[in-house]
Formats: C-alpha cells, structure tokens, sequence
C-alpha cells in the first residue's frame, strides 16, 4: 500500500515540468520568478533555453530555423551580437564601387540581411557581405535580365528577388513582377506563378512619372504603384501561391508615397489630408491634418475585396497654412522565418533575426509652414503599438479616429530634423541608423549613431551606464535635400534645443570615439513651424555613436549585422557589428 | 478493454482507445500485446486516474500529436490559450493540479501536461514574487540584501 503523505507544491514537482512552467510565462514573469527562492533562480539561470528566450524577448529577436547550432551556441552568440551593438564594437573593411560593381551606372540599391545589392536598367550586381552570425564569407554575383527593371526588392532569408518590370508605352503592356531565385536569377522554386501581371491604368504606361514601392513580409508582397497627380494602385499577393490578397484603387489626392507592412495582415499608410478627413467626426476635425490609416487584409485570400480600415491614427495638430511635399514611412519589415526548400535559401539561414511582430518605423515630413520656412521633423513609433491600439477599438466606432494625445506622447519619439539624403535601408528591427554631420559645408558625416527603440534595451542598458538623465535627441544639421543654409534652420526655430555650434564640436571628439546613452525623459518640440501646438513624446531608446575610422561619409544603410558608410561615388565602408 | 490498476489498488477498465492517449500505457501494451493482464500504475492514486481518464476520454477521437508537431512547437513561441473544455477540467484545487500534471508527465500525456503548466503558468503571470510565494506555499530563502539586488538587476523588464 503506497500513500502520499507529503503535501504537494509548486517547488517539488520534476525540474523539467517547473522548465517548462516558466517556458510559458512572458519575459517579465520569468524574471519575477528569479527572485521567488534559490531553487527558481539557480534553475532559471542554468537553463540554456530559458535564458535564451529572455535573451531573445529582452532583444526583440525571435528564434530562426537554422538546426545547426545547439542552444548554447545561440545563445553565446545572441548575447555577443547584442553586446556589440550596444557598445558599437565593429570591424570596418573598406570596398571601392568599382572592385564590387563593376563600371555600371546603378540607380537603385538596397541592403537586406547581408546583401548589398545595386540595380541599373538591366542588370544588377551583388555582393554578399561576410557574417559572423551564420558564419559565411563574402561573395559576388551579377545579374541580367531581358527588360527594363522598375524597382526591385529582396529577401535573402527566403532567396528571393522581386524584379519589377517597367511597361512599354507602345505596347500598352501590364505591369510584370518577376519572382525569382535570388541565387540562381531563375524562377523562384516556391513561387507556383514565376511572373505576376497586373493590369493598370494605361495613364501610367503612357505617363513615365510614377514611381514603385515593393515590400515583401514573408510570404507577403505589397506594391504601390504611384504617380504624381495621377491615381494610384496598391496590390498585396501571397507572392508563393499567386494569390491577390488586396487590391486598391486610390485617388489622386491623399496618395501615400510608401507604405509599411504591420504583420501579415495589416499595413499602414502615411497621409496628408488637406482638407477635413471625411469619415472623421464632424466636432472634431482640423483643416489640415497628418494621418496614419491602418488597415486589415482579409484572410481568405480572395484578393477582389478592399482591405478595410481599422483605424486612424491622427499626429500632433498643424497650423492652417503647412504646405507638405512628403510625408513617407521609412522601415524594412523584419524578415520572418521560412522554411526554405531551395538550396540557395539555406544559406542564408540564420539562428535568429529581428521579431516580426514588433520593429520601429520611421515617418518623416517635408513641409514648410505659414513663412514658408522649411521643416522636416520625423518619429519614430513601434509597428505594435499602432496594431495594437488598433485592435481596442470597437466594430461600431464609427469614425475610428485616434486622437494625437490618446496615442501619441508615450509612444513616440519626434526629432526635429531628419537628415537622410538619399539612402534608405537605414532601420532593421528596432535598430535605426544615421551619419551624423561633421562637415557643415560640404554635408559630411564623421560620427555613426544608433538608436535602439527596444523599450527592454533602453531601460536595462540605463542601469549598466548609471541613473543618468539625458536631454532628448538634438538633430544635427539642416535638410540636404531642400538646400536651405544652416543659419536660415538656427535663426528662425524656437525649439529647444542646442545651439548649432555647440553640436558640431560634440559631433566629432576623436579622443571620445564612442558615446553612448540611455534617454527615457519626454522631448518636447515647441508650438511655432508647421505645428500647431507643443509636441511632447517619450518613448525610451538607446544611443550610441561612433567616430569611423576612416573619411568623412554621405549616408548610412544598415542591416541585422553591420553599418554601411556611403560616399557618392569612390569608396564605402562596411562596419560588421561582432 | 484494458484494466488499470493504481497505486492505492484501484482497478479501472477503459476502452484501449482512452488509454492509449497516455503513451507510456500505449507503448506497455505494445510490447505486451493482446493480454487481459492489469497495467500496474504505481505512481498513480484512483482519485487521479479517474481525473485523468476523464480527459483522455473526452479527446480520445483526437489524432495524436506526432513528433513533428511537437518539434514544431519548441521552435515558436507557445500559446497560453487553452480550450474551452479544457479549462473547465482544470479548474480544481492546487493539490489536485499538480497531482494531474505529475501524473501527465508520467504517463507521458503531452497535450494534458502542456495544459497544466499553462494553467500554473497562467497562475503565476503578473504576480509579484511575494504573491506568488504566497500562492504555492514557497519559502522565502534569500537574504533581504540577495532579493533587493535581484529586483534591482531585473528591474528594467517591469512593466511602467
């Protein structure tokens, strides 16, 4: 006869059995469960897979497929990858264009997980960089193609190349997407239809100013066809099945140049309304007024309905006179993991990326105001919170509008000045990238620095450098782009900020080669400009900057792994991040 | 038919179909092939066995998850939901909840196992290390300075 006479308790049940308990609580309730007694915390801290999960949570990463490396070796190696890009720990290798590209006038480029690749009318060069988290060395390939590219995007955790086709005006010929294998420039094996054809408005075949916007989300491809005063087209297929997943037809006004994917079933769009925003409450509606449209795509694939709104999300009120040339999201949708069957895609595996679910968009503004003063602020903001706030809102609200204050302060950071020239790929996941200007004269940037928007990274990182409380970010240097000078910004801006000349001494300390902190404080942009009010925002990030060692460069592009420093035309530098 | 006997020298005699959701049972009856001999559960009490069949019973139509699935699993992130029936079975005191989830481990009954950690889990989630000492009876062993420094060097995964 066996009887159990001892009382039952969370703390005796099989070591295993309690491994799996804290498997299933989220990040912030395991480490609750550290302090709870000695048996927690030594179990806790001795098992591979939970660390890593916290390592993986407390990062924003999320786990990939790649079976070749133990937990162990993930770990060790998710630890060491966050570490040095906190401290910016890098090693630089400097390429010429000419040595990677060849002698051809490329147009278009683009950095996605590792590979560099730039585009002319038709033929792109490639060069895949070395990296440390798969443990693969560099190499070079080239492509041709047979018609004139578009645009072009990729994903080489998938191996695949998007190839925009442009139309011929003659033929009157539908816009093509080529599906291809990055690695082979072949039909892509997962792709059932190797060519998608979308029929469009013959005004844009005969009319040659419209412009393409690709983004791919796993097995999701968006396509934003647009032009200047002419109506714009926007398609989203399930790029391995063909299917067409929404499709929207948009009027001339209020056309977003760019959109951003929020999860595979909804995307933002960037807008300006100049007018009242129709479906807005009647009490509540401004003149002018910038918006953030989110909307659902249905699941059932049946592509022939529009995607539905599910909510606008207003940003800080604006004076009557702003006149907007641009207001465009900038982000690269963290790649997802996708079991690939092609060879090529295999090798480009790694243990772990960016989640999905959670990466940091940048939208930025060109306006002037009522002096017809230029004014380009930016923020950056967490696709989460716009999907999630998102979902609260009730079916029966009608105008789903989100006011500016019921959003915005804690879930944001604005910054005065965004100064990017022309290259883009400068976010990854939570991480943001930007040179910062040393030269005023001739624009040129000396100093790397990085924002990580991760709220768990801000806040822990900011014990490891101390209780210190620092000001809000101060924008260097006036827009590129627009050519205004530099005192012309100074003189006219009542923003708080630091005053120019200050800024540029900070900007390049070579005896200080690396800064870095931790802001948590609320910024504030003050009323006057193009706002009609005072902006105040908080989201929390991480700073850290870098003198580069070597010359002064134009622009920035990043990825998962490394820096890029640009010069128009000569040499860069790429900075890997180990 | 297949008879099951506890530890407390219970005999219960269920449908193959039902115990074969348990895949230690699963796999005795494999070797032992078609025998009208008892299955001894030692580890096992009668008021648990009838908890515990009680769940095999209701899912026995269900396919059985395959060793892919599960590797699947350790891959993603798991789901804290729980079905419907399930959460209602669930609903017993602590005592009976770890003695089903250590029967599960036991007779290795994967789907009942992951339904019981997730209930504890969910238990746990948003409590404070004192609540949830307090919950399970846990005692307290750290010196006040050891738990003020593990709070401190967590802190920054508190919610604001």
């Amino acid at each position: 006869m066996h009887t159990t006479t001892s009382v039952l308790s969370l703390a005796t049940l099989p070591t295993e059995v309690i491994l799996q308990i804290f498997s299933e609580l989220p990040l912030s309730s395991v480490l609750r469960c550290l302090a709870v007694c000695r048996l927690f915390r030594d179990l806790i801290s001795s098992s591979a897979p939970i660390r890593y999960a916290i390592e993986l949570e407390a990062g924003g990463y999320t786990d990939g497929l790649s079976g070749s490396d133990s937990i162990p070796q993930r770990l060790a190696r998710l630890q060491k990858h966050r570490k040095a890009w906190r401290d910016l720990s890098w090693t630089t290798t400097e390429y010429t264009y000419e040595e990677v590209f060849g002698n051809f006038d490329f147009s278009l480029y683009e950095l996605v997980g590792g590979v560099f690749a730039r585009g002319s009318r038709r033929q792109m060069s490639f060069i895949e960089l070395p990296s440390s988290i798969r443990g693969t060395t560099g190499r070079k390939f080239s492509w041709q193609f047979d018609f004139e590219l578009g645009d072009f995007a990729m994903d080489p955790r998938q191996d695949l190349l998007v190839l925009v086709e442009r139309g011929i005006a003659a033929t009157h010929y539908p816009f093509r997407i080529h599906l291809r294998a990055l690695s082979t420039n072949m039909a892509h094996p997962l792709a059932n239809f190797p060519i998608l054809e979308e029929e469009v408005t013959r005004m844009y075949v005969e009319h040659s100013s419209y412009g393409f916007f690709i983004q791919i989300m796993g097995d999701t491809l968006g396509l934003l066809i647009h032009g200047y005063r002419l109506p714009s087209t926007f398609m989203v297929w399930q790029w391995t099945t063909g299917l067409a997943r929404a499709r929207m037809q948009l009027s001339p006004e209020h056309i977003p140049s760019t959109f951003a994917f929020l999860s595979y079933n909804t995307f933002v769009f960037p807008r300006f309304y100049d007018r009242p925003i129709p479906y807005q409450d009647e009490n509540t509606r401004s003149q002018k007024s910038f918006a953030l449209e989110v909307y659902a795509m249905r699941s059932d694939a049946s592509g022939l309905v529009d995607p539905h709104r599910l909510a606008t999300f207003l940003l800080p009120p604006v004076v009557p006179s702003i006149g907007v040339r641009d207001f465009r999201s900038r982000t690269d949708p963290a790649p997802v993991p996708l079991v690939s069957t092609s060879p090529g895609g295999d090798h480009f595996q790694q243990p772990f990326h960016a989640a999905p679910e959670d990466h940091v968009i940048c939208f930025s503004i060109i306006a002037t105001d009522d002096a017809e003063r230029w004014a380009c602020p930016a923020f950056f903001t967490r696709s989460s919170t716009l999907c999630g706030h998102a979902k609260y809102l009730s079916q029966n609200e009608e105008s789903r509008c989100i006011p500016w204050e019921a959003w915005g302060p804690p879930n944001t950071r604005w910054i005065k000045r965004l100064n990017l020239g022309a290259y883009e790929c400068f976010d990854y996941g939570n991480r943001f990238a930007q040179g910062l200007i040393w030269d005023i004269l001739r624009q040129r940037c000396k100093r790397v620095r990085v924002l990580d928007f991760n709220p768990y990274v801000a806040r822990a990182y900011r014990q490891d450098v101390g209780e210190q409380e620092v000001g809000p970010l101060a924008e260097r240097g006036p827009p590129k782009e627009l050519g205004t000078s530099d005192d012309e910004a100074g003189s006219t801006d009542n923003y708080e900020e630091e005053s120019d000349e200050e800024e540029y001494q900070i900007d390049y300390r070579p005896d200080k080669s690396v800064e870095s902190q931790s802001v948590t404080s609320t910024s504030v942009i003050r009323k006057g400009g193009i706002f009609a009010a005072d902006v105040h925002s908080s989201l929390p990030y991480w700073e850290v900057t870098k003198v580069v060692p070597h010359q002064p460069f134009d622009g920035v592009m990043m990825d998962d792994e490394r820096v890029i420093c640009l010069t128009r035309q000569g040499k860069f530098w790429v900075h890997t991040v180990s | 038919m297949v008879n099951l006997v506890t530890s407390d020298n219970e005999s219960f005699t269920v449908e193959k179909a039902v115990a074969s959701r348990s895949v230690l049972i699963k796999n005795m009856l494999e070797d032992v092939g078609e025998s009208d001999q008892p299955i001894p559960l030692p580890n096992v009490t009668a008021s648990v066995l009838k908890k515990v069949l009680e769940y095999c019973d209701h899912h026995k139509n269900e396919p059985m998850p395959t060793s892919e699935d599960l590797a699947a699993e350790d891959t993603r992130k798991r789901t804290t939901d729980i079905g419907e029936w399930d959460q209602k079975f669930i609903q017993v005191d602590q005592e009976m909840l770890f003695e089903i989830i250590l029967a599960a481990n036991y007779l290795d009954i994967k789907p009942l196992l992951d339904v019981g950690c997730k209930t504890v889990a969910n238990m746990i989630k948003g409590k404070t290390p004192e609540e949830i000492r307090k919950l399970f009876n846990i005692v307290n062993d750290f010196t006040p300075e050891e738990e003020a420094q593990i709070k401190k060097e967590n802190e920054w995964a508190e919610d604001r």
